[in-house]
């Protein structure tokens, strides 16, 4: 990645519009801005801070970032009450791939201040970011914006290009060098992240390491979207031959409810027609019945008033015959006393008994010829046979009563014969209809029978057409469970076809596994070796240190090594030297920079050689504020010269001490070798190139 | 290597998968999913997929 240019719109010191450009030049890849202290050359670094991350770092002037105004301050005090004034920085820039296709950036921001007026105060009112990617297919320019919709986008396609925790690496502040920098795993992931190990290292990751038994990597994410489905498609399969077997029979069942049901209609409505077209007839039939039905409780009726007139006249006849003949008796009998002299209940037959046995019957003796026995005598005289008046008596109130009693049974069977003969009537006119009728009706035709069975074949119907809709109900539900069915199939069919494609993704993605994995270990294997014979080489180079050198170690700390201490006869190699001065920590950290730059640049160059894939090598560009302000001259010249060498692209701002001691002319074309100046009288400084400058021509 | 694996498609496959690892490095925005996106829509669309570098 190479800088191009940096437009500068009332930044800082930099009043009204200043632009810089930079070579690209792979040979010539070195621009110089000189200008002396306080000039703005850290300016020109603050532009680069913000417009990429938008913020301007503090300064030995000023500490306190909050204090730092980034309006030009001539800029500031021409303003009024209502004015309204903008800073921008844009920076223009370019990668390029290993085929050599240049993708063309621009990153602009833009902020708007207003005066405390009458204070000479700024007070920012806005802030924009746009980015804008030229597309190297197209040759067509697509706009982004840091906001609204797309907030955070150009940030985000800033940290793709310039991530800002590399920023200590390519935009360097000369005042920090001997800061203690990163910490180590800082260093490691900005190694790793350099020379495009760390995309690696998580590809590696993401594939198959992430998680436990790399559970949620890819290849086992894959994996788990596999699925067994062999028996449950064979059950369904089952589950669907029978429901269709069911839903045959079903149908054949309707069919043969319907045609059941029509039978039984037809049955039906052929009674029907029958009796629609005799509606007398069915009435004389109903009449008919019912005159037999009346017949017979006639007849019934009939037998019992005869069989009640001859219980009656048979129990009763002699007393009836009698009575005539009673009378004459009566008549005969009507002289004889039946005032009762006789001793009632007492025969001569009680007398003769006692007299023959002497004993009475209240159980005294009765002597022969004693008074009793001759009361006894006496008494036979008015006892019958000689006297009857008590059982004529008798005699005369039966033959009343019987008299009484045959006239009442005279009435009784003549009501008894009269009841007969009105049901023997009522049985004669029933009968006579029953006749009549007869010869009126064709008994064959029952028609309540038929009507009945008319009846009956209806509901027959009915009941078979019910049971057509209820098999008409299991055929849905059988059709619903048939559709469910043949949805789960389809989901098993194509969980099939998924899992054939799936293991494709397995595959794809096990080799890509593979292949991560060698080119990772190929690259780290030789990494740090790679990079501590840089750090050696340039340091040496650029310290020309004979005594120590420098070493990135296992933990990715950097350290300074005596390679040999003679101590009395003891010798001692790769001693450790601990308490470093302010100028070893410079030689130590700038031989570490500029390595890995080389080291990632070295990369990028063997991997365009090989024409390997694309692993992604950061080749940074080098800017530089005051670097050598504290290098001796020697070491100015040494350190500079090894830079153009290990970085992409140089861009530095120097006093012109630093300038002529650097030896850095041999890779600057005059084009890109800018000034600062600055008049005494003025606040404000500007940008021109070195040979129109006032400094130049003196 | 598994014949069904085109190594086209394979590499192809690599560096668009990588370019997003190293965009998701640089931005700090890891995405577990990527991978399996890139995968899937890979082997579906062919290896001759140009856009899936700025696809997010």
């Amino acid at each position: 990645m190479k800088f191009t240019a940096l437009r500068m719109k009332n930044f800082m010191r930099f009043k009204g519009e200043n632009t810089l450009k930079f070579s690209t030049d792979p040979e010539y890849n070195v621009t110089v801005v000189l200008g002396d202290n306080t000039v703005g050359k850290t300016t020109l670094a603050q532009a680069f801070r913000w417009v990429l991350y938008g913020f301007v770092s503090t300064t030995q002037y000023d500490k306190n970032e909050k204090n730092i105004c980034i309006l030009n301050n001539e800029v500031l005090g021409d303003m009024t009450a209502n004015d309204h004034e903008e800073v921008s920085v844009e920076l223009d820039l370019q990668t390029e791939t290993e085929k050599g296709e240049v993708t063309k950036y621009r990153i602009k921001r833009t902020a708007t201040f207003i005066r405390k007026f009458p204070k000479l105060v700024a007070v920012e009112q806005s802030e924009k970011l746009k980015m804008w990617v030229e597309d190297p297919s197209t040759g067509q320019t697509l706009p982004y914006d840091n906001e609204g919709k797309d907030a955070g986008k150009v940030d985000d396609l800033i940290s793709e290009l310039l991530p800002r925790d590399l920023s200590s690496y390519f935009l360097f502040d000369g005042e920090k060098w001997s800061d203690p920098g990163n910490t180590q795993k800082d260093i490691k992931d900005s190694v790793y992240s350099l020379v495009g190990v760390t995309p690696l290292r998580n590809m590696k990751y993401h594939l198959n390491e992430y998680g436990p038994l790399g559970k949620y990597g890819v290849v086992k994410q894959f994996k788990s979207k596999m699925s067994g489905t062999g028996d449950s498609y064979e059950q369904l399969k089952r589950d669907q031959s029978r429901y269709e077997e069911q839903i045959q029979k079903c149908e054949k069942n309707i069919k043969d409810f319907n045609d059941n049901a029509d039978a039984f209609e037809q049955k039906a409505n052929d009674i029907k027609a029958i009796l629609d077209s005799n509606p007398n007839a069915e009435q004389d039939q109903k009449d008919y019945e019912r005159l037999q039905r009346s017949i017979h409780v006639h007849e019934k009726m009939r037998e019992k008033y005869y069989s009640d007139l001859v219980t009656e006249f048979s129990s009763k006849a002699n007393e009836y015959f009698a009575a005539p003949l009673l009378d004459s008796v009566i008549e005969m009998i009507k002289d004889v006393d039946l005032d009762g002299s006789d001793v009632p209940d007492v025969t001569d037959k009680t007398i003769y008994w006692i007299l023959k046995n002497h004993k009475c019957i209240c159980g005294r003796d009765v002597e022969k010829d004693s008074e009793e026995e001759d009361e006894l005598r006496q008494l036979l005289k008015v006892v019958p046979p000689a006297l009857i008046g008590t059982y004529v008596g008798n005699f005369k109130d039966k033959v009343n009563k019987w008299n009484a009693e045959s006239a009442d049974m005279y009435s009784r069977v003549t009501g008894k014969a009269n009841d007969w003969a009105s049901e023997n009537n009522d049985y004669l006119s029933d009968q006579e209809d029953l006749e009549k009728l007869k010869n009126i009706i064709d008994m064959k035709f029952n028609f309540k029978t038929e009507r009945r069975k008319m009846e009956n074949y209806l509901n027959q119907a009915r009941d078979q057409r019910q049971q057509a809709h209820f098999a008409e109900i299991d055929i849905e539900n059988l059709k619903r469970k048939l559709h469910d069915i043949e949805t789960r199939k389809a989901d098993i069919e194509k969980q099939n076809r998924l899992n054939q494609q799936t293991l494709i993704y397995v595959a794809y993605a096990e080799e890509l596994y593979s292949m991560t994995k060698r080119i990772y270990n190929m690259k780290v294997s030789s990494l740090l070796n790679d990079l501590n014979a840089l750090i050696e080489k340039n340091f040496r180079e650029m310290f020309n240190e004979q005594e120590k050198y420098a070493k990135l170690d296992d933990d990715y700390t950097l350290r300074l090594y005596y390679k040999k201490i003679v101590a009395g006869n003891e010798t001692y190699s790769n001693m450790e030297a601990t308490g470093l001065s302010e100028g070893e920590k410079i030689a130590r950290n700038f031989a570490f920079i500029v390595s890995i730059l080389e080291l990632a640049k070295n990369m990028k160059a063997k991997e365009k050689e090989e024409g390997e894939e694309d692993v992604d090598t950061q080749s940074m560009p080098l800017v530089l504020d005051g670097p050598f302000s504290k290098l001796s001259t020697l070491n100015t010249s040494k350190v500079a010269t090894v830079m153009p060498k290990a970085a992409e692209q140089v861009i530095i701002f120097l006093l012109d001490k630093d300038w002529k001691a650097s030896g850095l002319q041999k890779y600057t074309k005059p084009e890109y070798m800018y000034r600062i100046e600055k008049d005494v009288n003025e606040n404000s400084s500007v940008l021109m190139h070195e040979e129109e400058s006032h400094v130049s021509n003196t | 290597m598994d014949q069904r694996i085109d190594k086209d498609k394979l590499i192809a496959m690599f560096k668009l998968i990588h370019r997003e690892e190293s965009r998701n490095v640089r931005t700090k925005k890891l995405d577990d999913n990527t991978m399996v996106r890139v995968i899937m829509r890979m082997i579906r669309d062919g290896a001759n997929d140009k856009t899936g570098g700025n696809e997010k």
